[in-house]
């Protein structure tokens, strides 16, 4: 397991795709704090250079910038971990390197294992990162940051995005190419973003309430315990998507 | 004493029967021949016993324990060396090497990644896996492969994506490791197995048709067959050829004149008529069966 992990690991470093990762969460951080602080200037200096005047915008708060960014993390972030995750899962088959792997003894489940850990950590590291440019810039230009809560929303942003994560491991199981379990899985991301829109009863304890709850834990509008629910039950679901994954795994022809 | 003894192997996909019985055994310390025609069941065989596929029927045991799907501590015993080897791109050979050296928990990893760089000749190359020439792709897979000092070295095809060059490189290497290893070396390419086998299982479509030593497999479908030449031309001596007793198909082609002894005359018998005539004897040297000529024969016989 733990040469699997530096194997992983090596994978993220010799394809810079942890940098592409860390690069894109620090973009989306400054980017977001920056638009929310400036786009209202930009605005009223634009629509005053086309001769439209006297027009008056709230003065913008830090809480436009968490909208800003955790907008940007559910739809570009989220998007790009999902391609790297599916490029990971699916390339030692798809490519043929399995051959090389599986004539070793290794453990198909530790495989798997170490394949959902290592982007696990990968994406929580550049979420993290992320955040304190995020934490930083939001102190510095809008002299309020709420860490706590701030932290509390992205873990929740992060259960999600393993959620989705592990969605693509079993996919990348059941289908040795790469198109395909993609589709599939940004299919299914697609459809928890459209049950998001609806609210109460069940659907406010399962994953799709996860893109809402950073909104709600920022505003201060939910407490410690409905945030629980949805993170609990996807937790739930994340096992259950490892766990049915490395059993299908177990049993699978390589080649 | 065998080390892979594999038992009534059968395996289905969808309507296809791969494999229908395959039953075979590789001694120890012997280069065996795993020949036949592409699609005769060769990857399929080797993919089962390396875990790769599941069988539907059948027993194969490895170094006097039975093989199981799901345990995987016997790999640590084998070398594989696929008919393309792909690593991934992005890492160099010693990376590469490194990694499986972990795999297999072997201790003094740089002085062994040394040795076998220098045994497939890549000591000095330093770039990344993704531009490497087949050749090269290939002497690294057999690096890798030797790095546990494995029981057995399992082969698949290792030269039928090669040029005449990289062929003779990895023949070579093999010829190299006999005697101090097994290698199960699985080919349609004859001539290969013909130079360095020491033992060969013939497969058709999923059976296996014949299994025996190089010697033996000479000696029993040896037939008397000479090559001659002459002061005559090759035409002319084929005339004179026939009309001597026990002669029975004289054949040209461009190596020369064969002809073919029946079991109640010998090759003493020819000479001394030939003399008789004052006919200059340059050379008369027995024909050998190729290989080519058995695998040809027995394809044969199964199919009549």
């Amino acid at each position: 397991m733990k040469t699997l992990l530096k194997c992983d690991f090596l994978y993220f470093k010799k394809t810079s795709k942890w940098i592409i990762l860390g690069l894109l969460s620090l973009f989306l951080s400054a980017l977001s704090v920056l638009t929310a602080r400036y786009m209202q200037e930009l605005l009223r200096w634009a629509m005053e250079q086309e001769g439209i005047g006297d027009v008056e915008f709230p003065p913008p708060t830090v809480f436009t910038a968490y909208e800003q960014y955790f907008s940007n993390i559910l739809q570009i972030f989220l998007l790009v971990v999902v391609f790297i995750a599916l490029a990971m899962f699916t390339q030692d088959r798809h490519k043929g390197y399995a051959t090389f792997f599986f004539a070793k003894p290794i453990k198909r489940s530790h495989y798997l294992f170490s394949k959902a850990l290592s982007m696990s950590v990968i994406v929580l590291a550049t979420l993290l990162l992320g955040g304190l440019i995020f934490g930083y810039y939001a102190y510095y230009l809008f002299d309020a940051f709420h860490p706590l809560r701030f932290l509390g929303a992205l873990l929740s942003v992060y259960v999600f995005t393993m959620f989705i994560v592990h969605v693509g491991l079993l996919a990348s199981v059941l289908s040795k190419q790469f198109l395909k379990p993609l589709l599939a899985t940004i299919g299914i991301f697609f459809l928890f973003s459209l049950l998001s829109m609806v609210k109460g009863g069940i659907f406010t304890a399962l994953p799709n309430h996860l893109m809402n709850t950073p909104f709600e834990i920022l505003s201060g509008d939910i407490g410690f315990l409905s945030a629980f629910t949805p993170v609990a039950v996807t937790l739930g679901l994340i096992a259950a998507l490892l766990f049915t994954s490395v059993y299908l795994f177990q049993k699978q022809n390589l080649v | 004493m065998s080390l892979v003894k594999i038992e009534g192997l059968k395996k289905a996909f969808k309507d296809v029967q791969a494999l229908q019985g395959v039953s075979l055994s590789v001694n120890k310390n012997e280069i065996y021949g795993f020949i036949g025609k592409n699609g005769a069941g060769k990857t399929t065989t080797l993919n089962i016993f390396l875990s790769f596929l599941q069988k539907d029927e059948g027993k194969i045991v490895f170094d006097g324990e039975v093989v199981d799907f799901s345990n995987t501590a016997y790999k640590k015993k084998i070398g594989y060396v696929p008919d393309v080897p792909s690593f991934p791109p992005y890492l160099d050979p010693r990376e590469i090497l490194r990694l499986a050296a972990d795999f297999l928990d072997i201790p003094n990893k740089q002085e062994k990644i040394d040795e076998v760089l220098q045994f497939v000749d890549l000591q000095g190359v330093t770039r990344k896996v993704g531009g490497f020439s087949r050749g090269m792709k290939q002497r690294l897979s057999i690096a890798q492969a030797l790095l546990g000092e494995p029981v057995l070295l399992v082969m698949d095809e290792p030269t039928s994506a090669l040029d005449p060059v990289g062929r003779r490189e990895v023949l070579n290497l093999v010829r190299r490791l006999k005697a101090t290893m097994t290698v199960f070396y699985s080919t349609h390419i004859l001539d290969d197995a013909e130079k360095i086998c020491d033992r060969i299982g013939l497969i058709d479509q999923g059976e296996i048709l014949l299994e025996t030593d190089m010697r033996s497999l000479r000696k029993n479908r040896q037939i008397a067959a000479f090559r001659l030449s002459t002061s005559l031309e090759d035409s002319a001596l084929k005339e004179v050829l026939k009309e001597i007793d026990g002669v029975k198909d004289v054949s040209i082609d461009e190596q020369g004149l064969t002809f073919v002894l029946d079991e109640e005359h010998s090759q003493n018998h020819v000479l001394n008529t030939l003399l008789q005539k004052d006919i200059l004897i340059h050379s008369m040297q027995e024909v050998t069966p190729s290989l080519e000529d058995v695998f040809v024969e027995v394809l044969h016989e199964n199919s009549a």
